[in-house]
């Protein structure tokens, strides 16, 4: 061993963390080597003198003041996952109400919930009776009968010359089409009329008078 | 054997038993404490940064993985600690205290050569650089292996020898030498 691994392994000689191996090699080095062996008797003594010139002191009890165990006991658990349980279920809650859109409306009936239509369109659906849809078919018919039955304006003739027959029968005629075109009128009024009536689908029923 | 019961210890604690690290408390209080008087020259210093240094080593016992190795951690524990507060008190001039430390007579007066030799030491620690005063104080007072130095000062072993072979220069050089001149310590 030379002076400088020596020395590199100076400490461990002295607080004997040495390999056999390495320890022997060391005593084998300090017998041919004095001054190897002043330094490690020098640095022995320093450390006597550090460890004497500043003798350990028995301190005041250190008292800690730990924190909470870690481990949480059963109460704890229980309040977190209730505290979960009641946030998951207002989050159902409020999924379930922007999903379905349930309306409320309260009358004299008492209370009616529908579901899936908003409330505010709910509201304005018109309601209609069906006498009332009756007295409208009929109001329609008449005024388009009466402006039906108005005399088309023709040309001055002779008050005393008597009706041709063949004028009659032109003008039975002009009748008869008349009424088609009438009825296609009403016809497309009763069409009108269904669809409201499934709009409103309060009361499906299709009013008799317009069955023909 | 030490380390066999401090893992013992630490897994105890681990499981729930917090009674366990006042054991932890009461086998390592005097060692630290003693550690950081040194390091620090201050009591109180040093009792207030025990404290703190052994509840973050409980805040932080799950991080521990070599559950033998508690005492090496919990020293580089202290080690940060006094670091930490040697930067933040530095313009403060809050270094070491040990020269005006009085020494510890509880057990009665010393004599004339002890008290030289006491404050002697004292100095010299002081003189030391933090960086050396570490090595010293863990490997001359504590004991500790130069592999657990290294650990706890986090550097290599080649940089921690390398610092106590200048502390030591240093050291016989005050040591061989008439007494030093000291500041005011009683």
């Amino acid at each position: 061993m030379l002076c400088n691994e020596f020395r590199d392994l100076i400490f461990e000689r002295l607080s004997g963390e040495l390999t056999p191996q390495q320890d022997s090699a060391c005593a084998d080095h300090e017998k041919s080597c004095a001054i190897c062996r002043a330094e490690l008797a020098q640095f022995r003594s320093i450390t006597i003198k550090m460890r004497a010139g500043w003798p350990s002191e028995e301190p005041m009890p250190i008292s800690v003041a730990l924190p909470q165990a870690t481990s949480r006991n059963w109460f704890d658990v229980s309040a977190l996952w209730f505290s979960r349980a009641s946030a998951g279920l207002v989050a159902a809650s409020l999924l379930f109400l922007v999903l379905v859109r349930p309306s409320v409306q309260m009358g004299l009936g008492g209370v009616q919930m529908t579901f899936g239509a908003p409330a505010a369109q709910a509201q304005n659906v018109p309601t209609v009776t069906e006498s009332q849809v009756k007295a409208m078919v009929q109001a329609a018919v008449e005024a388009q009968v009466a402006q039906q039955a108005q005399p088309q304006p023709v040309a001055a003739k002779p008050v005393a010359q008597a009706p041709d027959v063949t004028q009659v029968a032109m003008q039975v005629r002009q009748m008869q089409r008349n009424e088609a075109t009438l009825w296609q009128t009403v016809q497309q009024h009763g069409m009108y009329l269904d669809t409201l009536w499934k709009q409103t689908s309060e009361n499906p029923v299709r009013p008799a008078s317009l069955t023909r | 054997m030490k380390e066999q019961l401090d893992k013992e210890l630490v897994e105890q604690v681990l499981d729930g038993h917090a009674e366990a690290f006042n054991l932890l408390v009461w086998r390592w209080q005097r060692s630290l404490y003693n550690f950081l008087f040194r390091l620090t020259g201050d009591r109180e210093r040093a009792r207030d940064i025990s404290q703190d240094t052994f509840l973050r080593a409980y805040t932080r016992l799950k991080d521990l993985r070599e559950r033998d190795k508690f005492a090496s951690w919990l020293f580089r524990i202290a080690v940060n600690q006094v670091r930490s507060e040697y930067r933040s008190r530095q313009a403060a001039d809050a270094g070491f205290g040990g020269e005006l430390a009085p020494l510890d007579e509880s057990q009665g007066p010393l004599d004339f050569e002890t008290r030289e030799l006491q404050l002697t030491v004292r100095a010299l620690l002081g003189q030391l650089t933090p960086d050396q005063r570490e090595v010293v104080v863990l490997k001359v007072y504590e004991g500790f292996r130069f592999d657990e130095i290294a650990v706890i000062v986090d550097c290599p072993v080649s940089t921690v020898k390398s610092r106590l072979y200048a502390a030591f220069d240093q050291l016989k050089t005050g040591l061989e030498a008439p007494a030093p001149r000291l500041r005011s310590a009683k």
